[in-house]
Formats: structure tokens, C-alpha cells, sequence
């Protein structure tokens, strides 16, 4: 079934960018290059849900922010229990979904898990994931043609995971730009929070946990993988630029506040 | 830590470990095991260990590391050399010697930069190593290096040599046949792109003849002279193994699980067979039979008109040719704890390997 619905269609869309790159540029690098069109396409079509996570983290805090809930807070601060059931019926009655943020993110593991085994199963480097391979190619796709997949990229080889030697040394260059983009897009993201907030607590923590989670993955995984991260987070960045929800002060405070549009 | 955070760092985690958990690096078999036989042992590289079992009774000779170790495996197919060496290729970059009496390692060479998924050559004093890294490489009978000859793609495949001729011919996962001047390293000629890798080692016959089969869908007849292609036979799926010759008819199999007689000269197809199951290995022929296994974990043998004669179900995956070895015929299998099957040429079973786990 996860192969089914997950894996066999990213394998094909992912061979089906690598042919007709390679057939309009040849295979140098191209594989490479489909993980990022790939990658950009899985953003696209995820937008909804990004979009949807936006909303909900949007509607979140001006509920955190609202007079009625600070006095509900102020009301039940000894009692939990009825606080929550509170903090319920005002979600009710604002439309909120309290999993609403949460749960687009909690969508994108599969994603992320399923390009991973993608990226491996395309790239194939052994007997047994070439078998693999060859019982997961749609007709339509000319897998004979393309196989074996120009794995270079750059300076990567996208089955391994990605060192890039400098003074004898093997730098994983990759990896620490997977933990930059991740913080950025995480410090983009966050909108300018209320001090003391639960919610804005939470956010630093992800905000550290996150790019150091993500900047191990990269460097213990494939490079594919990697590449995957630095144009996801990249792209993520400009997609929350071009809807004006970049909250760019969370980077550089000294920004005049025009310079955040929310 | 409060719970919230907890859950949160919990959520963080789950992918990674989910993703190692599908990284299949550690202790899981990335390929089948490769047999081979002299009259005294079979010799059978498999995950993390290289095996040599008696063949009188099935118990294990000796085994090559004494201590598995989870980032070094071997899966090609063991090599003798007319010297008394066993070569074998790890799943990093090492070539080594051993002695097959003893199992003791004679010498090793380290130098490739990928892993050895093809079986060496050993001829005219020499051995022919292809490498994953997109190269063949020769070596004295000491493990000095001699020369290696690039190609566009991952070597898989075993290379095969002409006596008569100083040239080692070496298909590539680039969709070429190459022959290379064995002394010298150097290129006689190339073929044009075949239209598909090939990994199965190709037949050469008497005449100057190679026979390959390739991903594309074909077996294919070029001439040892020039590396013109002499005829194409269209097969029904990819052909993985390597054509079996034999009085001048090739048998193979392809992924479909049909198992093709080929006349040699003309290219036409003499019978086709689909026992069931894919087929990857190159069958094994004697004077009046054909065996030939699948990943439907049956060995069939039929005769040499395409008649099923008997079919032995064995636990796990037959992806490795089957070897003969005086009057047993050995079976090697992926995903059981049986290793090596040996049978005789009715189908009895003598006896199974199954490898010691050393506490």
C-alpha cells in the first residue's frame, strides 16, 4: 500500500524529471537537479496544507492575544481542568482547529520519509535495490534507458552521504546548510510573539531542536536527502516571502516594523 | 520537561528513527550470495562473511573474517585461481587473497573507490577486478597493481577472456561492451550503446563470438574482432544473467521468468520456457540438463528440449546460479537460514549449510 500510493509515484516522477532533463541536457548532474524540481513540485502540491498551517497558527495566536482569553486564563488559573474545557469551547467559537497546526506538519514526515526511500530506490547502487527498482517502473517510463542514474551532483555523489574535502579534511558543507536554512526558515516563520506565551516557548524549542534534528539526518543520510532539505527550506523561505508572512525581524530586529507585513 | 514539550520532542524524533529504520545499511543483505566450487569445497560469500564448506558432509571449513564486522560485506561470487588463491571482493573497496585451504589472507588491495559487486577473473597470470567505481582492475597474482581501464559506468558484471587472444572483454552498466588489451590495459575496441546495462557476464564462443544480454530487453551477439553487433533477439523482459553456452545454443532467463534457447548463429529462439518466478542467474547446463532457479525460491530442471523434468521448492530466494561440483549440485538462497542446498541430479537433497551464529 505506502508503496503503492507513496513510493512507486514519487520513483516515477522522479525518473520521469531525470529523463527528460537528460534528454534536453544530457545526465551529467541531473538527477541532482530532478530532486530539486522534485522537491519544489512536492511544495506546490503541498501548499494546502502549508497554507492551512498558517491559518490555524495565525488564528492560534490572535486567540492567545484576545481579551477573552486572557480573562478565561485569569478566571480558572487554579483550576486546569475547566480551563481546558474553556480553552475548547473558544476554539469551537472562533473555528480553530486545535490540531490545525500540527497536523500539516505531522503529514510531511511521511513525505519526507517517502522521497528518502525514493531518492534510494531511483538510485539503486545495489543488486538487490535494482531488482527492486525494476518491478517499480511504470511502463511509460523507459527505465532500461536510464539506468544506471548519473548519481553526481556538484560536488556530491547523491547515494552517499555528502563530504566535501577541504585541507584534507571532510567537511559536511551540505549538512551545516541544512542546520542554516532550517534555522532561517524556522526564525521566518515565527510570527513576533507576546512574552511569557506558552506557544512562543514552544516555537523556540523547535526552533533549536529542529535545524540540529534535521542537520543530523543530512549528515548521516544520502546527500539526495540533503539536497532535498536545502531546497525545501530555501523554497519554503520564498513561498512565506511572496505570501508577505516572512516575519524577517525574528532575523534582524533593528528591521523598521514595515518591513514585516502581517 | 513538561509533557507538551515532551510530545513535541517525541514528534521531532519519530522520523528519524524512522528513517534509519528504512536506511537498510546495517546487517541487512543488499545483494544474494555469490557460490563457487572446486572439488573439495564450495566457497560462498554472503553478508558478512565468506564461507568455505566441505562438500562431502555440509559443515563449515572455515569462515573469513572470524568476527563479522556489520560495515564490510561480501556478496561476489568467490574466485579460484589456477595458483591455489580464493579472490574475493568486499562491499567497500577491498580486493583480498585467501588461501581456500585455510581461509588465511594472503594479501589485499585497497585502492578501488567503490565496492566489488562482480566476481574477479583470473587468467594469464593475472586478475581481472570489476570494480562498482566504474573500473576494471588487474593485479599480479600478488595483488601489485597493474593497470585499470575506465568505463562510463558501475562494472557488475564478470569479465570474460579468449585464450587465444590477449583481450579481457568487460560489459559496463554504461550500455558497452568493452575489450581491453589484457598486458596493457588499453582499449581494442567499444561497442556502440547497447541500449540497456548489462550485468550478467557475456558468453564467448569459439568462433569470436560475445553474447550479452541487457536491460533493454535483448540478447545480443557482437563480434570479438570488432565489437559489431552480429544479431539482437528481442526477450520479454530486462535479462539479467549472463547467457549459458552450449553446442552452439545460449540459454538465459529474464526478469518475466521466461527461460529462452537461443541458436547462437541466427539469434532465433529454439524454445521458450516460463517456469515462474524471476529469473537473475545464469543457468546451469550439463550434457542432457538444464537448472535453472527463481526468486520464487524453486529450482527447475528441464531438459535440453525445454521439458520441466522436476521442480524442488527450497525455503527463501534463488537468485545465485546454481554450481556443480562432481555429481552435487549446489543451490545458494537468499532470506533463509539455509545458505547452500546440495543436491543430486534428481532433486534429492545430501545436505544444507546453515552458518553457526558465533555467540
Amino acid at each position: 500500500m505506502w508503496d503503492q500510493l507513496i513510493i512507486n509515484p514519487m520513483v516515477n516522477v522522479l525518473l520521469g524529471i531525470y529523463a527528460a532533463l537528460s534528454s534536453l541536457l544530457g545526465p551529467e548532474h541531473m538527477f541532482g537537479l530532478a530532486i530539486i524540481i522534485f522537491t519544489i513540485l512536492i511544495r506546490l502540491v503541498t501548499y494546502p496544507l502549508t497554507g492551512a498551517q498558517m491559518k490555524s497558527s495565525q488564528a492560534m495566536q490572535e486567540m492567545q492575544k484576545s481579551k477573552k482569553w486572557q480573562e478565561i486564563q485569569k478566571k480558572y488559573k487554579d483550576n486546569r481542568e475547566k480551563l481546558a474545557q474553556e480553552q475548547m469551547a473558544l476554539y469551537k467559537e472562533m473555528g480553530i482547529s486545535p490540531f490545525g497546526s500540527c497536523l500539516p506538519t505531522l503529514i510531511q514526515f511521511p513525505i519526507i520519509i517517502g522521497l528518502y526511500q525514493a531518492i534510494i530506490r531511483a538510485l539503486a547502487v545495489t543488486p538487490v535495490q535494482l531488482l527492486d527498482l525494476s518491478n517499480h517502473i511504470y511502463p511509460f517510463i523507459n527505465g532500461p534507458a536510464l539506468i544506471p542514474l548519473n548519481n553526481r551532483f556538484l560536488w556530491m555523489t547523491l547515494s552517499q552521504p555528502e563530504r566535501i574535502n577541504i585541507l584534507g579534511f571532510g567537511l559536511p558543507l551540505l549538512a551545516v546548510l541544512v542546520v542554516i536554512t532550517t534555522y532561517l526558515q524556522s526564525k521566518v516563520m515565527t510570527p513576533p510573539a507576546q512574552p511569557g506565551e506558552q506557544g512562543a516557548q514552544m516555537a523556540q524549542m523547535m526552533n533549536l531542536y529542529m535545524p540540529f534534528l534535521m542537520g543530523w539526518l543530512a549528515y548521516s543520510f544520502p546527500s539526495g536527502l540533503a539536497l532535498y532539505f536545502v531546497t525545501s527550506n530555501l523554497f519554503g523561505i520564498l513561498q512565506y516571502a511572496a505570501m508577505g508572512k516572512a516575519n524577517w525581524r525574528n532575523l534582524i530586529p533593528t528591521l523598521p516594523k514595515i518591513a514585516t507585513r502581517r | 520537561m513538561n509533557s507538551t514539550k515532551l510530545l513535541l520532542l517525541s514528534l521531532l524524533i519519530l522520523p528519524a528513527i524512522m528513517l534509519s529504520a528504512c536506511s537498510g545499511q546495517v546487517g541487512t543483505a543488499t545483494s544474494w550470495p555469490g557460490l563457487t566450487a572446486d572439488q573439495e569445497a564450495a566457497y560462498i560469500a554472503y553478508n558478512q562473511f565468506v564461507y568455505a564448506v566441505n562438500l562431502s558432509n555440509g559443515l563449515e571449513k572455515w569462515r573469513f573474517p572470524l568476527e563479522g564486522n556489520n560495515q564490510i560485506s561480501y556478496y561476489a561470487a568467490p574466485t579460484l585461481t589456477s595458483d591455489g588463491q580464493l579472490i574475493v571482493g568486499d562491499y567497500k573497496n577491498t580486493l583480498l587473497s585467501l588461501n581456500p585451504t585455510s581461509g588465511q589472507e594472503n594479501w589485499t588491495y585497497t585502492q578501488a573507490t567503490d565496492r566489488y559487486v562482480g566476481s574477479a577473473l583470473a587468467a594469464k597470470d593475472l586478475i581481472f577486478a570489476p570494480n562498482a567505481g566504474n573500473h576494471l582492475i588487474a593485479l599480479d597474482s600478488r595483488g601489485n597493481f597493474k593497470w585499470s581501464f575506465e568505463t562510463g559506468g558501475p562494472l557488475w558484471a564478470k569479465p570474460t577472456t579468449d585464450e587465444a587472444c590477449e583481450c579481457v572483454y568487460v560489459a559496463s552498466m554504461d550500455h558497452h561492451l568493452y575489450a581491453v588489451n589484457a598486458q596493457t590495459g588499453l582499449a581494442e575496441w567499444q561497442t556502440d550503446a547497447l541500449g540497456g546495462s548489462i550485468v550478467g557476464t557475456p558468453a564467448l564462443s569459439q568462433d569470436g563470438v560475445l553474447y550479452a544480454g541487457i536491460f533493454g530487453s535483448e540478447m545480443i551477439a557482437i563480434s570479438a574482432e570488432d565489437g559489431q553487433v552480429t544479431w539482437r533477439t528481442a526477450t520479454d523482459d530486462w535479462v539479467w544473467g549472463g547467457p549459458t553456452l552450449q553446442d552452439n545454443v545460449l540459454y538465459f532467463g529474464d526478469l518475466s521468468g521466461n527461460l529462452y534457447a537461443v541458436d547462437a548463429s541466427s539469434g532465433s529462439i529454439r524454445w521458450k520456457q516460463k517456469p515462474g518466478g524471476r529469473i537473475t542467474e545464469s543457468p546451469l547446463v550439463t550434457e542432457d540438463a538444464i537448472y535453472t532457479s527463481t526468486d520464487s525460491g524453486i529450482l527447475y530442471s528441464l531438459d535440453l528440449n525445454g521439458n520441466i523434468r522436476w521442480n524442488k521448492q527450497f525455503s527463501g530466494k534463488l537468485y545465485t546460479s546454481p554450481v556443480v561440483s562432481g555429481d552435487i549440485i549446489l543451490v545458494a538462497a537468499t532470506g533463509s537460514d539455509e545458505l547452500i542446498y546440495a543436491i543430486d541430479a534428481n532433486g534429492n537433497q545430501s545436505w544444507a549449510f546453515i552458518p553457526e551464529t558465533k555467540k
